[in-house]
């Protein structure tokens, strides 16, 4: 998911654009709707929480928009920080409820049997990322979902890079237990 | 011990990151089968209604731009969350760094206690 300086000019474009014109947002929001919104699930198993979350952020964008400086950082970034907030701020709302996962993982072509594993295993998986502490799931997510550096996700966590070093550490030695224990 | 183990698997991750080999490599017995699910577990979920209904759902919202002092204001905020974090949550230190920090509190602890017994010897010799 890393970007190539190309890739990076086509986004300041993209952004100035934006701030131009609000109907250019388009191009932002379908490039980006989904990596956002799948982010949210993962921390939260609801496709309704979700969806909520995923439109606050984008309208939070829209908002920023006029102020928001490029300082050559994937836009991806700031929105995965945003989102961030805005669920730490939903878990803080009571009452909080622990919600189930109530969506089918998309349906890989594979041999019938390795498919079947596969899928046991993500599931598993993610209801052990659910478990997580919420600071070692963003790390976790931020790190193995968006692809993104310690450095990276240090800023979006404003965290440090060893800070995140040592909660993917912890996130991952927590889920092999979690693992360990459901088989 | 910890710190070491942080460490190592950031740079399998790197490594898989990068696409240069699979992240279990060197971690066998070590988080490695953890990291092989994971690295194929966490697909992005098109959801093209979900799409669309936040789509109407902002086409609808009118933005109001935040003014700098709004922005500085959440800026300050973020500040003290960060700082509240920094103070009570544990923040990773390399081993490095705190294996120097220990060998010197040592260092200091006999050079304090050598000049003691100096001074003592000193004071009797008197």
């Amino acid at each position: 998911m890393r970007k190539s300086e190309a890739e990076l000019e086509e986004e300041h474009q993209l952004i100035e654009s934006a701030r131009q014109d609000p109907a250019a947002f388009q191009k932002l929001y379908d490039r980006y709707f989904d990596q956002i919104y799948s982010y949210v699930y993962y921390h939260c198993g609801s496709r309704e929480q979700a969806e909520d979350i995923t439109a606050a952020t984008f309208q939070r964008a829209l908002e920023d928009l006029p102020n928001f400086r490029w300082r050559g950082v994937p836009y991806s970034a700031w929105l995965f920080r945003v989102a961030g907030n805005l669920l730490a701020r939903d878990r803080r709302r009571p009452p909080w409820l622990e919600l189930q996962a109530d969506a089918p993982l998309p349906a890989r072509e594979e041999e019938p049997d390795s498919a079947f594993l596969r899928k046991e295993q993500s599931e598993s998986l993610q209801r052990a990322i659910r478990k997580l502490p919420p600071d070692q799931r963003q790390a976790l997510l931020l790190r193995f979902y968006a692809g993104m550096r310690n450095r990276e996700v240090g800023q979006v966590m404003n965290r440090s890079e060893g800070a995140v070093k040592l909660l993917v550490f912890r996130a991952v030695s927590n889920l092999r237990q979690a693992l360990k224990e459901e088989q | 011990m910890t710190h070491r183990g942080a460490d190592w698997l950031s740079e399998a991750i790197d490594r898989w990151l990068s696409g240069l080999e699979k992240a279990d490599q060197g971690y066998e017995g070590h988080l490695g089968d953890v990291l092989d699910i994971l690295s194929g577990s966490l697909p992005a979920i098109p959801d093209e209604t979900a799409k669309a209904r936040v789509r109407r759902r902002l086409a609808a919202y009118a933005a109001r731009p935040r003014s700098p002092q709004q922005l500085l204001m959440e800026r300050a905020t973020d500040n003290v969350v960060r700082l509240g974090r920094r103070v009570t949550e544990e923040e990773y230190v390399p081993w490095t760094t705190a294996a120097s920090a220990a060998a010197l509190l040592l260092i200091a602890v006999i050079a304090v206690a050598w000049l003691r017994r100096r001074g003592n010897g000193e004071r009797t010799q008197s």
